[in-house]
């Protein structure tokens, strides 16, 4: 284990370390300097990826969140608690490789459906893997559930609609917002479905990257991957944190 | 119902960004090209608004817009990419009433097998692929492309040379040094260049066009086939970094501004293309990025004094300029197979 | 009744809509494309070529290098030959990400709960830092004369000249691969192993099991099954993987990831046999789907009777 936390750290060490470093190359230490975080500061174009990213990760977890508690719910009314009729159908996009859907998506959207290629067939894609993701995460949560309670809710003169909104869903948030989160995380990280169905002038924080990196690398993208860590990394204590208080509850 | 009132206002958020903004000219163009001032400063005076995205190859380029709905106004294909995208319908023609500055381009490079009267394209850099190398690390430097394939002049190197990656460029070297015609349409023709491909590939290390100067000047290479304008930024960075241009001829290029025939802001794009022209605006991209300009009205005392002597202005003598040819889409298959294979 | 069963039906259809649209109705594009005309880039004609295309060559191998014997061999047909690359290098990838993940899953599920969820961001980090950037940070180690060799070279394990010429290579690729998919196995293996009953393994050392008869006969079974997913997430996401092949693998061999990206996103595109390709990738990775499930499937069989 202590080696496996070096293997893990270590590039993470590297990459803030040299976030710091004077030297125009990403690979090479040229002292220490904060210049890349100013020149982050001031690059428009990041921005402006950062923003249609998550406009991109908003969109998509909102819709994959509504889609895929709907499906979960509606699957579990259907088989109750049974593990064994999960229908796989819900798990495929997860067992195809990212490139595959990409180049369907562009098929898609260039032959079949002939659109011009920006957000919202970016969205089209995060969606369906972020479906699976909340669909798997909410069932694992309902999969829990007694059914019993929404009997016991109904003979004590509730609607079906209080019961559910009463007694069903406040079990089921730590699912969904788990579901979200990871659907979420996902969607900000996706490099090869945006970059196959990606429009012009739109670029999602990874495109961009990957541009960048392609141009040759400065430790401005260290600046930024080092920004974007420490988001992350509050953005996880933070769900950490939401999900054991409804634990405490 | 918090979370409803939440995602209502965060609807209202994306509708309300979605809004269509003022004019804008959305760029496809090479890495390294324009300066970001000089379209920040057209933004300026003209309020035509400019969004950049950037391509590594040619290859790469014609497939974005191939379907013909790519959402670009301009692209900036090379030579040979020019004359497939013209074939394949997807350039504009180009309206030179509109386009007073054209006057200002030098006569080596408007009147080229692809573009005679610069019906669809407007030559706006040049360069050549040639060898660069670390003067300190390299002793016995090549002075021809059948010199990267003589196994005991690439001993002392191995793991410290780069060559591009790209089919077309990798393989007009061995076409180069066989004595053969970098644009050949005969397959037998690629098959002897393989061989020698083949043979040279174990002492690369890497196939790289993006990051091949960054390479070369932090010194992780030695030895390099890359782009001139690419080489002269190597260069200001790293004295030791010298260039050649082999002896048996040398990929040459000019990268053009076209209009694509899906733009819906041909007239604004016209607008942008003449400002481009402008041998001032010109002369700042120069400066920047270090790919020659092909505008004569720019006055070489006012290049950058290390940019004159560096890479990117060593113009080869007329019969050593190798400029691509679309291949056909046989032969292009057949190029990128070569590729392919040499990669397996 | 009915009008219950009515209503879960509708609480689904969204979902089923939506991926009805952009999943199932583009793969099933992708399979007809692949049967179409290359155009430029695709017309809807039906056409064998792409497959004939993608059997050239045959099942023949050549010599990798006429002139030197010690290279090898390779498959003539390039499909084949990268395939076989790719099935390898995914494979290795999975087997060091399972080498890493279990012990690594093991250790954590045996500490007290706020340790776990320390170690479980740790192992995490790779899923929410930028990949892309992660992979950069792996050329900055193992680059010439980067930061591993100079480490190596102060200890004087590396001669002053040497190197140990790990960058640009396939190992390279998995090396960084293994770190970007770990969590693909560790999160499926942890989860699993949270359910195991420690107290079997107690009841077994009481009927005098050895530390490895333990481990193959009751723990290894009963963690196949979280064993398998994170081997399958882990195999189908490397078997397509596009950006590492570039950054760490120098671009100098091919995996079917770039080669499929070439066939859509490069000059002369050929969408047919671009969607052959990805036929084919889906097939080697439905392959390793049905293996998986099958072995597990299999185990799970053995452990109830």
């Amino acid at each position: 284990m202590f080696l496996t936390s070096i293997f893990l750290l270590v590039p993470l060490v590297v990459l803030v370390v040299y976030s710091f470093s004077g030297s125009r190359y990403a690979t090479v230490w040229g002292g220490f300097s904060t210049q890349w975080y100013v020149r982050l500061v001031d690059n428009v174009e990041l921005r402006e990826a950062l923003w249609i990213t998550l406009k991109l990760g908003g969109l998509s977890t909102l819709l994959a969140t509504v889609l895929g508690t709907a499906a979960a719910l509606g699957h579990w009314r259907l088989c109750g608690g049974g593990t064994r009729a999960v229908p796989t159908f819900f798990y495929l996009p997860v067992m195809v490789p990212e490139i595959v859907l990409g180049l369907a998506l562009l098929i898609f959207f260039t032959k079949v459906w002939t659109v011009e290629r920006g957000l919202w067939t970016m969205t089209a894609g995060h969606v369906v893997f972020g479906v699976c993701y909340v669909f798997a995460v909410v069932s694992a949560r309902l999969r829990g559930f007694d059914a019993r309670l929404l009997e016991a809710a109904r003979d004590l003169g509730a609607t079906p609609w209080q019961a559910f909104r009463l007694v069903q869903l406040p079990m089921m948030v730590p699912g969904i917002v788990g579901g979200a989160l990871l659907s979420l995380a996902l969607s900000l990280d996706e490099f090869v479905i945006s970059y196959f169905v990606t429009g012009a002038g739109i670029s999602t924080l990874p495109v961009k990257i990957f541009a960048m990196m392609k141009k040759g690398v400065t430790p401005e993208i260290n600046a930024l991957a080092t920004v974007l860590l420490m988001a992350s990394v509050l953005l996880a204590l933070l769900s950490i944190m939401v999900q054991g208080k409804h634990r405490a509850d | 119902m918090r979370l409803s009132r939440l995602l209502a206002i965060f609807c209202l958020a994306t509708a309300s960004v979605t809004a269509a903004p003022a004019q804008t000219l959305k760029l496809l163009v090479w890495e390294e090209y324009l300066d970001p001032s000089v379209l920040k400063a057209f933004t300026k005076e003209t309020g035509i608004k400019v969004v950049e995205d950037n391509f590594d190859d040619n290859e790469g380029l014609m497939a974005k817009t191939g379907t013909g709905k790519s959402g670009y106004d301009i692209v900036s294909p090379s030579d040979y990419a020019v004359q497939i995208m013209v074939r394949r319908k997807l350039l504009a023609e180009l309206d030179h009433a509109a386009l007073k500055n054209l006057k200002n381009l030098s006569p080596d490079f408007t009147d080229l097998y692809y573009n005679r009267g610069q019906k669809f394209a407007v030559p706006y850099t040049w360069g050549t692929s040639g060898l660069a190398y670390n003067k300190k690390k390299v002793k016995n430097p090549p002075a021809s492309w059948a010199d990267m394939f003589e196994v005991e002049k690439l001993q002392p190197l191995k793991g410290r040379i780069s060559m591009l990656d790209d089919a077309r460029e990798v393989a007009a070297t061995a076409l180069l040094a066989l004595g053969l015609d970098p644009n050949t349409g005969k397959p037998g023709d690629l098959e002897k260049a393989a061989v020698l491909l083949r043979r040279q590939k174990p002492f690369l290390a890497k196939y790289d066009s993006a990051s091949a100067e960054d390479s070369l000047a932090s010194g992780e290479t030695w030895l390099a086939q890359g782009f001139s304008g690419d080489i002269a930024t190597a260069q200001a960075e790293n004295p030791d970094i010298a260039y050649i241009l082999p002896k048996e001829g040398v990929s040459f290029f000019v990268d053009n501004l076209c209009i694509l025939q899906e733009s819906k802001n041909k007239a604004a794009a016209h607008v942008l293309l003449d400002y481009l022209m402008r041998p001032e605006v010109a002369l700042v991209s120069m400066n920047a990025m270090k790919f020659a300009s092909t505008n004569k009205a720019i006055k070489a005392e006012e290049i950058d004094e290390s940019l004159r002597s560096s890479a990117a202005l060593m113009l080869p003598a007329r019969e050593k300029r190798v400029l691509f040819m679309d291949p056909g889409q046989e032969m292009g298959d057949a190029f990128e197979a070569l590729f392919n294979d040499l990669k397996n | 009744m009915m009008g219950r069963l009515r209503w879960s039906w509708f609480l689904m259809l969204p979902a089923l809509l939506w991926l009805g649209v952009f999943f199932v109705v583009p793969l099933g594009m992708t399979a007809v494309a692949a049967f179409a005309r290359r155009g430029e880039p695709l017309e809807w004609t039906f056409s064998m070529a792409a497959w004939v295309e993608l059997g050239r060559g045959g099942f023949g191998v050549v010599a990798r290098d006429p002139d030197d014997a010690a290279a090898g061999w390779r498959f003539q047909n390039e499909a084949l030959a990268v395939g076989w690359r790719t099935f390898w290098v995914s494979a290795a990838t999975t087997a060091g990400a399972f080498l890493i993940g279990f012990p690594a899953a093991l250790f954590m599920v045996r500490r007290s709960a706020r340790w776990r969820r320390v170690l479980y961001g740790l192992i995490m980090i790779p899923l929410v830092a930028n990949s892309l950037i992660l992979a950069y940070a792996w050329v900055t180690l193992l680059r010439r004369d980067g930061l591993v060799e100079k480490f190596l070279r102060t200890l004087g394990v590396l001669g002053e000249d040497g190197s140990l010429g790990l960058i640009y290579t396939p190992s390279a690729v998995v090396l960084g691969m293994i770190y970007w998919y770990l969590p693909f196995m560790v999160y499926p293996v942890y989860s699993s192993l949270e359910k195991f009953d420690w107290r079997l393994l107690e009841a077994a050392a009481d009927l005098g099991a050895t530390a490895w008869q333990r481990l193959v006969h009751v723990l290894w079974p009963l963690s196949l099954p979280g064993i398998m997913t994170g081997c399958l997430l882990v195999f189908v996401q490397a078997a397509g993987t596009l950006v590492f092949p570039e950054l760490l693998g120098g671009s100098k061999t091919r995996l079917l990831g770039p080669l499929i990206h070439d066939k859509f996103l490069s000059y002369p595109e050929n969408y047919p046999l671009g969607s052959a390709l990805a036929l084919a990738l889906m097939i080697l990775t439905t392959f390793g789907v049905w293996q998986a499930l099958r072995v597990s499937g299999e185990r799970k069989d053995n452990s109830v009777s």
